[in-house]
């Protein structure tokens, strides 16, 4: 086992055992600043990623764990997602109530097991980070154990989620069973004689199944609002990019690694899913009230906007998800520290009222959030639909002149775009004119909120203003898979 | 003499395993735990079958032995009235039945044209245990390892999520 | 000698030879099992009789001694008495379960002895993954005392049985980690590999029994404990407890139903036993090689009998564990002294290699550092002091 290669990851696993051993030794005052610490210490890794960049990619670990480009670009997602989280877990500190060491712990190895993900080259691997990822989140949703709400979305989680992973192993079983081997490589150069078989077709549609769960894509989309409503926020915010993202890197490693032989095929259905899931989260979110609920529905939206990036079954698709994951970082990354500040016990939409007044920062960031979640320019989200129609309209184009199927799905993506623009657009009402707000008192933002909410700003911005870099970036990384 | 014992042991697990989710007689959960614990037993007689005792002994050990067990104790601790007094839904048992069919009618379907099992007999050798841990060990040493992380998650999660004074 | 050796094995071959070839597997195997059967049948019978008169002399009175000479066919006596009483079974209980549970409890047993090397080529069946086979068998039992205890509806028998469980589940941990470098030592899950594994003599004359290695005394130590409280004996009785729960999960039992229960923990402890004997104590070897004439399965048998002699020895000397007392020695001191026996192992297996003078003297100065400290520092950390009086949650 070459172990230069897990350097990331052995990174973050020993972040963590380490807090949890120092955790041991901290009087209860000083815990925030082991959250410090560790934002501190994802930091120096995430820098770390930059020195690894370049290189021919390589596979190790027994051909099970591949070094490239996608996943380079997702491990440095997933660090800058860690890095946010913990930082709003230290202002979200008072309020789990036990174990923010732990807390923190856990947080980290569900990094961790993302970052796995990301590299994952073999079906066993695979499903090992995905149960990391999924075990942790069981701990993390129900952390608030006295708070009801957050163990019944807890049980819920632990519930469907088991009920994909059930399918994923039944998927990869008969996969294994077909191809004798769960290495992608292996399974793609097996990829003709394969694809002959029916059985391989039907445990690759399971495994997809049980990808859907993470991404939160139809059909087993349900938990999203629940859970997202439930779970601690930093915790719904892992979940919310995180978790989706890692669902991401494993679908376009599966469908363009180890079948691309069976991805041209299944352009229609995941299309299918794609405009299911966009109708079914635009239109849910529209009643909704609480607004982490509501992100759960938008975020359930978002997933069927990146599968049409998927469901593009080009370069130019893949490359497009990347690039919008990334702007959907900073973005819900922002709209979930301004929660984490705001909503302190109350997390209805109406809470917000008067926000403008209380702290226009807060409030001129989380109508930013909500703009370019909304897709208009010239923000980060703006940019990734816009790249994402384009995608699949090139598709369309590619097709034979006859099949309007992709035109359709852009059709319906529209009209789900311009859904979404009317409960993006309460939520800055509520904020900017609302009649008579009940609570005028300002917010004190401490430094700790002011400095990553900032770099998300701007971030958010330059994604959408100059995404020549990280278009590039993404376009480079996508040259780990084949269409 | 194999065939016969194969399908004893498979019909055995079906009709144990479907006695655990839906028993027309009773809907007390600790014959469901029983007929689970012969499901188990049953599918450890086919690992035998295929020449995989480790695997038979593994099964029994973990699932029966430790993971019955737990279940089993949590039964002990609740007071379960209720549940028994729970009627089975119309509704419930329909939409099971349907997805069932859905997925075994798939799974037939898929089959029938499948040529499953080519080529696996090379892998009948690695049911013995050196075979097994060389695999575990070399091959699959990343997850395996992997695995003792999730285990470390589990344990924090459990002690955290149960404890009865917190500080 | 080689005849005396072998006499069993050539006996059955002769037998099995006198059945019609197609019928000579079956019959093969019911003489195995008949054999098995008989031999630990009696053993249960003698067992019971020497664990009363040995208690009774070591608690200063006779012991039974009014049946037969000396009090020999008392356990006839007692077989007879159970056969005839009443079976009576509560009206609330649930039938089935209820009546399954002894025989849950007893069936089991039996097969672990199927593994078990009696003497040289003396085992019912040479497994691959022996051992693993005879814990699988083991954790069968909790399952048997859930059924005796919840069928009963009785609160004794749940508790008993919440206890029993919660008792075995624990110690099937160190018991089973206690095992796992005799494992590494002979690279083998097979029993008799295992004890082969264990033959020769290191300097010509100490014999290489795991139990004379640091980390396998060690190892014994852990296993001898977790043995005795797998099999519910004193002073690991508390599911049991008379004094507070009538008598656990038996409670709603009689007659010859109560009887298989007591069969069946009877020879849960004696496969235990014979697995100890087969791990650490070298199986059938002799203790020296002037010894060897005599038969294999003479040394198997009495390593064995002296290992129960210690059980009972045991049971009258040690006072009753605390169930609280009980957890936490198993979890707070077994488990961590054998995860750091592991260790030692694999520090003593790693310098096997050593050429040097003074190597061997070397190893064990290496591993007794390794547990010695430990062995201290954990029993220190478990004693904790001087011990608090229990809090209990439910009842004040």
């Amino acid at each position: 086992m070459n172990l230069s290669l897990l350097t990331l990851e052995l990174g973050v696993i020993g972040l963590a055992l380490a807090l949890l051993l120092i955790d041991l030794w901290t009087p209860p005052a000083l815990t925030g600043r082991l959250g410090l610490a560790a934002a501190i210490g994802l930091l120096l890794i995430l820098a770390l990623s930059w020195n690894m960049s370049g290189g021919p990619p390589v596979v190790g670990c027994g051909g099970m764990f591949a070094r490239d480009g996608l996943a380079l670009f997702f491990k440095r997602l997933f660090l800058a997602v860690g890095v946010l989280v913990v930082l709003m877990g230290v202002e979200y500190r008072e309020r789990l109530a036990l174990g923010f060491g732990e807390f923190n712990v856990i947080l980290l190895i569900a990094l961790a097991g993302m970052m796995f993900a990301a590299s994952a080259n073999d079906f066993v691997l695979l499903f090992v980070a995905m149960e990391l990822m999924s075990v942790s989140f069981y701990v993390l949703v129900s952390f608030q154990r006295s708070r009801l709400p957050s163990l019944e979305a807890g049980v819920k989680y632990l519930i469907l989620s088991a009920l994909a992973a059930a399918f994923l192993v039944f998927g990869i079983a008969l996969i294994f069973g077909v191809g004798n081997t769960t290495n992608f490589a292996a399974l793609n150069a097996e990829g003709v004689r394969l694809a002959q078989d029916k059985l391989y077709w039907l445990g690759l549609l399971m495994v997809l199944l049980g990808l859907a769960f993470k991404i939160a894509a139809f059909p087993l989309q349900m938990w999203a609002p629940d859970v997202y409503q439930g779970a601690p926020t930093p915790v719904t915010a892992l979940l919310a990019i995180g978790s989706k993202a890692a669902g991401f890197v494993l679908l376009l490693r599966v469908l363009f690694v180890a079948a691309p032989v069976l991805a041209a095929h299944w352009s229609k259905l995941l299309m299918l899913a794609s405009a299911v899931t966009i109708l079914y989260g635009n239109l849910c979110a529209i009643p909704q009230r609480n607004l982490k609920r509501l992100l759960g529905y938008s975020s359930i939206a978002n997933a069927g906007y990146l599968l049409l990036g998927v469901a593009a079954v080009n370069a130019s698709g893949a490359a497009a998800v990347l690039y919008y994951l990334a702007g959907y970082l900073f973005t819900l990354a922002a709209a979930f520290l301004v929660i984490c500040v705001v909503m302190r016990d109350n997390e209805d939409i109406g809470a917000l009222a008067g926000l403008s007044r209380r702290s226009p920062l807060l409030a001129g960031a989380l109508a930013l959030a909500m703009v370019s979640l909304a897709g208009v320019p010239p923000l980060a989200g703006f940019l990734g639909k816009f790249l994402l129609f384009r995608a699949l309209i090139e598709r369309g184009a590619a097709e034979s002149p006859e099949s309007f199927r992709s035109y359709w799905l852009a059709g319906v993506a529209v009209i789900g775009v311009v859904i979404s623009l009317y409960y993006y657009f309460a939520v800055i009402r509520v904020m900017y004119w609302a009649k008579d707000p009940p609570d005028l008192s300002p917010i004190i933002v401490p430094a700790r909120v002011q400095i990553p909410l900032a770099v998300c700003l701007v971030a958010m911005i330059y994604l959408g203003v100059m995404p020549g870099a990280v278009l590039a970036g993404a376009t480079e990384a996508v040259k780990a898979l084949k269409f | 003499m194999e065939p016969v014992f194969f399908y004893i042991f498979a019909g055995l697990t079906l009709l144990c395993g479907g006695l655990v989710i839906a028993n027309p007689f009773t809907r007390n959960p600790v014959t469901s735990a029983m007929f689970l614990f012969l499901t188990i037993l049953s599918m450890s007689g086919l690992f035998v079958l295929l020449h995989a005792f480790f695997l038979a002994a593994v099964q029994v050990l973990v699932y029966a032995g430790a993971v019955m067990v737990l279940f089993v104790f949590v039964i002990m601790l609740l007071d379960l009235k209720e549940e028994e007094r729970r009627r089975m839904k119309l509704a419930a048992v329909v939409l099971g039945a349907v997805a069932t069919g859905v997925i075994a009618l798939a799974m037939i379907g898929a089959m029938r044209h499948s040529r499953v099992g080519l080529g696996l007999e090379s892998n009948v050798a690695e049911g013995s245990t050196i075979a097994l841990g060389k695999n575990l060990f070399a091959n699959f040493a990343l997850p395996f390892e992997l695995v003792s992380l999730l285990l470390l998650v589990a344990m924090i999660g459990a002690v955290l999520l149960s404890k009865k004074d917190l500080r | 000698m080689k005849t005396l050796d072998q006499i069993f094995v050539l006996t059955q071959h002769w037998l099995t030879g006198l059945a019609p070839a197609a019928l000579q597997p079956l019959v093969s195997m019911l003489l195995i099992i008949a054999a098995l059967m008989a031999v630990f049948g009696t053993c249960f019978a003698l067992t019971t009789i020497l664990e009363r008169k040995t208690l009774g002399r070591m608690q200063n009175r006779y012991g039974p001694n009014r049946v037969g000479p000396f009090g020999l066919l008392q356990p006839a006596a007692d077989g007879i008495k159970m056969l005839t009483k009443e079976d009576i079974v509560p009206e609330a209980a649930d039938k089935a379960l209820h009546f399954l549970a002894p025989l849950a409890l007893t069936a089991p047993v039996w097969l672990a002895f199927a593994v078990l090397p009696f003497g040289r080529n003396m085992s019912a069946i040479e497994l691959d993954a022996g051992i693993l086979f005879f814990f699988a068998i083991g954790s069968a039992s909790e399952l048997a005392v859930f059924m005796a205890g919840w069928s009963s509806q009785n609160k004794y028998s749940l508790l008993g049985a919440m206890r029993a469980i919660a008792q075995m589940i624990s110690y099937e941990v160190p018991l089973v980690l206690a095992s796992v470098p005799v494992l590494m030592a002979a690279g083998s899950l097979s029993l008799p590999e295992i004890v082969r594994a264990q033959s020769g003599y290191a300097l010509g004359w100490i014999p290489r029994w795991n139990v004379l290695t640091p980390w396998g005394a060690a190892g014994f130590g852990v296993f001898l404990v977790a043995a005795a409280a797998e099999s519910n004996r004193c002073p690991f009785d508390l599911p049991e407890g008379e004094s507070e729960l009538i008598a656990g999960f038996l409670t709603e039992y009689s007659g010859f139903k109560y009887a298989l229960f007591f069969l069946g923990e009877y020879l849960g402890l004696f496969a235990v036993t014979g697995l100890g004997v087969t791990l650490f104590l070298g199986g059938w070897h002799a203790p020296a090689s002037w010894l060897e004439w005599l038969p294999s399965w003479g040394w198997f048998g009495a390593k064995f009998s002296a290992l129960i002699f210690l059980f009972i020895w045991m049971r009258a000397t040690l006072p009753r564990l605390r169930l609280d007392q009980l957890l936490n020695f198993a979890w707070k001191f077994l488990v961590p002294l054998a995860l750091i026996d592991l260790v030692a192992a694999a520090a003593w297996l790693k310098s096997g290699g050593w050429q040097f003078a003074w190597a061997l003297e070397t190893r064990w100065l290496l591993c007794a550092t390794l547990l010695a400290p430990a062995y201290v520092c954990l029993g220190r950390h478990w004693r904790g002091g001087t011990p608090k009086p229990r809090r209990y949650h439910y009842a004040q």
